[in-house]
């Protein structure tokens, strides 16, 4: 006994010899540690579970994130909007906006509200006073300025949210009102200030930002206007802890939990064990794992929520027969919508619209009549037949050709993130083709191709997601417009099906500079619906339901219909429901 | 002369999951002190793994299956080898009984020096470190090395001077026998022939007796004082090396010699056939299939060694009393 | 004839001297130019790749802002594309980077990974934990793997050693992600004896204090044990072949006739000589280890280098890429140069036949 503990603490020196050598050879990473005036207790009752350290599991809550993100841990600045990590929850915690939309609501937040003068070439936002930074320092009407113009002459440094502000001037009016001066008549100005899903414009601290770099300036103690602040971010780990500050702006929607541990688990198939143990809340897992994890532990929950980006087929107008809306149309009906809605992770819902709606939907900017006439939502093989054989589209040995006689053959490419549905449309697509007559190859693409080939136009058909605003669905045609018909190879940063209709173009160049909220924008809308219907550019698939896992252990009180997506500024929304289980 | 080392019956084979295949069969053959015995045959005769018998050096799957080996020494103190256990036969070899093996180019160690070399194996037989230099050095001399060669590596030296350094690590603890395998195969004719004389050299001033073991016949008509011949796993003739080349008795001898090239352009005589190998051994003499002068008894029964008189023996029917030697008068 | 042969012997001493110069000289040479092709053949086949990091990171903005403006997106394209130098024609950026990458202390430039961090404090930071927890794995199993091999390849005829060799081979051929998936699964979370992943624990800042050291020791054995397994049985495998081989050499029977000790044929004879080409194959491993058994930092959630050069890939993040490769190169080519200059010491035929 005593032999195997020596050898065991012989074996123990030298691994620590070992490390300590390695340790003097190169320099260790040093993730940054900030010490917070008021330390968790350290003395806890005896039957109070504790984690990460000294931490109730009871008062924490642990996000346990998935998404292939950067990698950077001890950054915390939003300003590289591309390159910050989305899983340390530095943007979801303490990150926030002036107005904040789910669903066509929209909650203030950092502000109160917004006004347009008549010709729309003025906009005075009124903000939320009394609002402090989480160091204790005080919001005001300076931060706001500060920031303007921070962004402003950062613009051409790769940072989000500061070309918008380019010829635009701006005043405080008093403490609480900012009156912006714009060079032309726009009615959508104040959507730079609403969080749509993740980002919009918002505040930086000036005493934290101000002479300090905007691309490699890392805010390392991650001052936000959250409820939460930093105690300490480990890149080793990859884990970041919160804590609760309970001198918070906004006491009403103070969150419940009095930690937050976000942490990056790359590998599901590891992870779910540890979800099975009940060690996280709340995070995103594929889909398969998560039906195992519900069969091992009662308390984990699908929480289901609509996406806010619904999916759709783009059609590449370059290549022949695509070119022809009645073939795009033909497609249409042979696509089973229903079908594929149904094959989703969490069974989905087919729309007639790409922005998401629960099956109301917002008859201002939407012709049901065309959506029938064009039948976009329709599965049916027979009409497709119809249609080709009308539209001169013969069928020779079982085969069908072109206007220029050769055999239609088409490539239809998804992307695999282990949801049924972002596959399975190409197969029953190609299976419903081939009864007619067409040849449809899926083809699936990496991520990073994808995001490659599509802008480039490298495809005939191809799957991507449209996040579209229901409160303003302009994003829906804008993409449409012919500036972004780019040759085949170059990028493209619209919907890359290369379509161009100058009656679009004129519909679409109207509707930007309306006023959504007003009736005649409002026609336009119906009217660029109907060109779409009749079109098809492409295809609305089908919305989707999302589930991530929900531990309900600790934490309850999320439910379905609640406003709020489970990523980005949304998490912030969602916080105000959790509550502790009993 | 006293007889050195009397081996009766012995047999080796490779040892098989379920048999073993004999490789040399009931051997007896007798050496004696200070001679130098060549024991001559074709490639694959037996000779090695006889060579290998004798030093009890059989590696699996290389076995020893019976025979006894009395080595008798000059104080008269007689040992029998395939009874000494491997602890006593370690410190036995070389000191009384040494080595050289085939193929002895390469029988050193490529990545230590000579002078380890030397100086590990004298340390193993008692020496002190310093005796064993000085020894070392002795030795090299006796072979006509120069001392530095110590300091060498062996792919520093030449085919010849490696050879050399072999002999000199044979004969170093002064052995009583030397048995060394295919000397001077490989060397060219002019090292071979300095090889050969400082091992007779050595012979007559140690007074240590060696096997050598060859295919070459010149190589047994240069040095050996006695031969023995073998084919396929036996001794076929024993004698002088003299009477064997004067008068071959067994037809094996005959050819062998035959094959010899004279000086005048005479046609080389050779033998028909190939020697088998010890999975197909033929039955009765091993030799019947390839004999000029085969008759009945031959593929019946093994002839049996038998001295023939002056310090002859041979194994052959032809000389067997029971059968009628007829043709002998051929001759 | 003895004379003329001592005389030989000088004069390929000095020429044995004057060769070995030229042989470190010449090797070095070979070196340069091996790291600098690495490097290139590196540099643009990373770049045929499918896949752009501006199109991804477009795609990323996309997620993470939303409806971010087409016009903003481009401005900040713009940017990063001027950030990475990816305007420039692809014969330039080579130039740039090879050229920062020498004269400016193996700076291969921004990481987009962890951008604003550059690649190469990323990969001084990453490279303690492949050093420390890989390498020296490969060293324990190379060390335990030669030593058993030595014993099973000396006792080869042994029938217990049949059993050990067919537990070698199977261990061999198991993939190393399933030893680890097994150690994860088994050891981590039925048995609960080790942590089944991470450097140390999450709730833990690097201190030099028992209770991080000792969580640091604790999170390394699993993923050292699942490469020591798997290279260690490769290892003892190739040793024990090694050893077989010499066994029957002519200088190890004549050994045992000169009746030298079984200890010191081991040692002196077997040993020595099977151990030439078995430290070539722990050169050429080691450097491997780099990133090759980048699976293992992935399942065990370990911020090595085989993690970075993961998410990497998926960015298509260049520089970082070839920051993690070229390091491996050099590695490998390092290891190998010093194997190379080192094993004279070890195999004197080497000095004279180079």
């Amino acid at each position: 006994m005593l032999a195997t503990k020596s050898k065991r603490l012989a074996f123990v020196a030298a691994m620590a010899a070992l490390f300590a050598l390695m340790a003097c050879a190169s320099p260790v990473s040093e993730p940054i540690v900030i010490e917070v005036t008021s330390t968790p207790e350290p003395m806890m009752p005896a039957e109070v579970e504790l984690v990460f350290g000294d931490l109730p599991r009871d008062e924490t809550f642990i996000v346990a994130s998935q998404a292939p993100n950067n990698d950077v841990w001890d950054s915390f600045n939003h300003y590289q909007a591309a390159t910050y990590n989305n899983a340390s929850g530095y943007n979801q915690l303490t990150q926030e906006m002036p107005f904040l939309e789910w669903d066509g609501v929209i909650y203030p937040w950092l502000a109160q509200s917004w006004e347009y003068d008549g010709d729309g070439t003025e906009l005075t936002l009124t903000i939320t006073e009394g609002v402090n930074w989480n160091d204790g320092m005080p919001l005001t009407i300076e931060d706001w300025l500060f920031t303007l113009q921070y962004n402003a002459d950062n613009a051409d440094k790769g940072i989000a949210w500061a070309s918008f502000l380019t010829d635009i001037e701006w005043r405080a009016e008093g403490s609480n009102q900012i009156v912006f001066t714009l060079p032309e008549s726009n009615f959508r100005f104040h959507q730079n200030f609403i969080g749509h899903i993740a980002g919009a414009w918002r505040p930086v601290a000036k005493h934290v930002w101000e002479g300090q770099d905007a691309t490699t300036f890392k805010n390392p103690d991650a001052i936000g206007s959250g409820p939460y602040r930093l105690v300490s971010a480990n890149s080793d780990t990859r884990t970041v802890i919160w804590e609760r500050r309970d001198e918070y702006w906004d006491p009403e929607r103070l969150p419940a939990p009095k930690y937050q541990v976000w942490l990056k688990r790359p590998e599901a198939d590891v992870a779910v064990f540890e979800w099975e143990e009940g060690a996280y809340d709340l995070g995103r897992i594929p889909f398969q794992l998560m039906t195992r994890m519900m069969s091992a532990n009662a308390h984990i929950k699908p929480l289901v929520h609509q996406d806010p980006c619904p999916r759709g087929l783009i059609f590449n107008v370059m290549n022949e027969p695509l070119d022809d809306p009645l073939f795009r149309r033909a497609l249409g009906l042979l696509m089973n919508r229903q079908a594929v809605a149904n094959l989703a992770n969490v069974p989905s819902y087919v729309t007639p619209v790409l922005w998401p709606n629960t099956g109301e939907i917002d008859e201002r900017f939407y012709d049901a009549a065309a959506a029938e006439e064009f039948e976009v939502t329709t599965f049916d093989p027979e009409k497709a037949v119809q249609l080709l054989d009308e539209a001169g589209y013969a069928l020779v040995d079982g085969v069908r050709l072109d206007k220029s006689g050769n055999p239609i053959s088409l490539d239809a490419f998804y992307i695999d993130i282990g949801d049924p549905a972002w596959t399975v449309w190409s197969w029953l697509l190609a299976e419903q083709a081939e009864k007619v007559g067409i040849e449809v190859n899926p083809r699936l693409l990496d991520i990073p191709t994808f995001f490659a080939q599509g802008p480039n136009g490298e495809f005939d058909i191809l799957f991507r997601w449209f996040c579209t605003r229901p409160s303003d669905p302009t994003a829906m045609y804008d993409g449409l417009h012919s500036k972004y018909a780019m040759p085949i190879g170059e990028r493209s940063s619209g919907i890359p099906g290369r379509y161009r209709n100058p009656e679009l173009d004129a519909i679409i160049d109207q509707i930007r500079t309306g006023d959504p909220a007003s009736a005649a924008t409002q026609e336009l809308f119906r009217q660029a619906y109907r060109i779409w219907a009749e079109e098809q550019p492409y295809l609305s698939l089908f919305g989707e339901n999302e589930g991530v896992a929900f531990n309900t252990q600790y934490w309850t009180g999320l439910e379905v219909g609640q406003p709020w997506v489970h990523w980005g500024a949304h998490f912030r929304q969602m916080m105000v429901w959790i509550v502790p289980a009993q | 002369m006293s007889t050195l080392l009397k081996i009766r019956n012995l047999s080796a084979g490779l040892q098989g999951r379920r048999a073993i295949t004999q490789v040399v069969s009931n051997v007896d053959l007798d050496v004696e002190a200070g001679e130098i015995l060549g024991i001559v045959g074709e490639s694959g005769c037996g000779k090695s793994t006889m060579a290998a018998a004798i030093l009890r050096l059989l590696a699996r799957p290389q076995a020893l299956q019976s025979g006894s080996m009395q080595l008798t020494l000059e104080d008269g103190e007689t040992y029998d080898l395939l009874q000494m256990p491997e602890k006593k036969l370690r410190q036995f070899r070389w000191r009384r009984l040494s080595y050289i093996p085939q193929g002895s180019m390469n029988s050193l160690n490529p990545v230590l020096r000579v002078r380890r070399q030397m100086t590990d194996t004298l340390v193993e037989h008692g020496l002190t470190k310093e005796e064993a230099l000085g020894r070392a050095g002795e030795v090299l001399e006796q072979v006509n090395l120069e001392p530095r060669v110590l300091d060498s590596y062996p792919h520093e030296l030449s085919g010849g001077m490696r050879q050399r350094v072999i002999i000199a690590l044979a004969v170093s603890m002064r052995p009583a026998l030397v048995v060394a395998d295919e000397l001077t195969t490989a060397l060219d004719v002019v090292t071979q022939r300095q090889i050969l004389q400082q091992m007779a050299a050595i012979r007559d001033e140690l007074g240590t007796t060696f096997i050598l073991i060859t295919h070459d016949m010149g190589v047994v008509a240069q040095v050996a004082d006695r031969m023995a011949v073998m084919y396929a796993g036996r001794i076929g003739e024993v004698g002088s090396v003299k009477d064997v080349f004067a008068s071959p008795l067994h037809p094996y001898s005959q050819a062998l010699i035959a094959s010899i090239p004279q000086q005048s352009g005479q046609r080389v005589e050779g033998l028909s056939g190939e020697a088998p190998s010890p999975w197909n051994y033929p039955a009765g003499c091993r030799f019947h299939p390839r004999c000029p002068r085969v008759f009945e008894p031959c593929s019946e029964q093994a002839p049996a060694l038998r001295p023939q008189g002056s310090g002859r023996w041979a194994a052959c029917h032809l000389f067997e009393p029971q059968f009628e030697p007829q043709n002998v008068s051929d001759q | 004839m003895v004379a003329q042969e001592t005389e030989t012997m000088e004069a390929a001493e000095v020429s044995g001297r004057r060769e070995a110069v030229h042989y470190i000289v010449r090797r070095f040479g070979i070196y340069l130019f091996t790291l600098w092709a690495a490097f290139t053949v590196a540099f643009f086949v990373f770049r045929m790749v499918p896949g752009d990091p501006m199109t991804i990171l477009l795609g990323q903005l996309s997620r993470a802002e939303g409806q971010l403006d087409p016009e903003e997106a481009e401005v900040i394209i713009a940017h990063y594309r001027e950030v990475f130098g990816l305007d420039e024609p692809l014969y330039k950026q080579y130039v740039f980077y090879l050229g920062n990458s020498i004269f400016r202390g193996l700076d291969f430039g921004p990481s987009f990974v962890a951008y604003p961090t550059p690649t190469r404090d990323l990969i001084v930071q990453r490279l303690p934990w492949t050093v420390g927890i890989f390498t020296t794995s490969v060293l324990l199993a190379w060390i335990a793997g030669t030593g058993l091999g030595a014993v099973m390849g000396w006792l080869h005829q042994r029938r217990l050693t049949g059993l050990a060799v067919a537990v070698s081979t199977l261990l061999q051929i198991t993939p190393v992600y399933l030893v680890a998936l097994g150690l994860i699964i088994y050891v981590g979370f039925a048995l609960r004896w080790l942590p089944p992943g991470g450097p140390y624990a999450a709730h833990l800042q690097p201190t030099w204090n028992w209770e991080f050291i000792s969580s640091l020791l604790r999170h390394a054995i699993l993923p050292m044990l699942s490469v020591m397994l798997t290279l260690g049985a490769g290892f003892t495998l190739g040793m024990r072949a090694l050893m077989i081989s010499v066994l029957g050499e002519d200088y190890l029977t004549f050994a045992k006739a000169k009746g030298v000790l079984p200890l010191t044929i081991l040692k002196d004879y077997a040993l020595r000589n099977a151990l030439i080409p078995q430290v070539t194959g722990l050169a050429i491993v080691l450097g491997a280890t780099l990133n090759g058994i980048f699976i293992v930092e992935v399942l065990f959630q370990l911020p090595g280098l085989g993690t970075l050069f993961v998410q990497a890939m998926g960015l298509r993040d260049f520089n970082t890429m070839q920051g993690i490769v070229l390091f491996s190169i050099f590695a490998v080519l390092t290891l190998t140069l010093i194997v190379d200059l080192a094993l004279p010491l070890l195999d004197p035929r080497i000095r004279k036949t180079v």
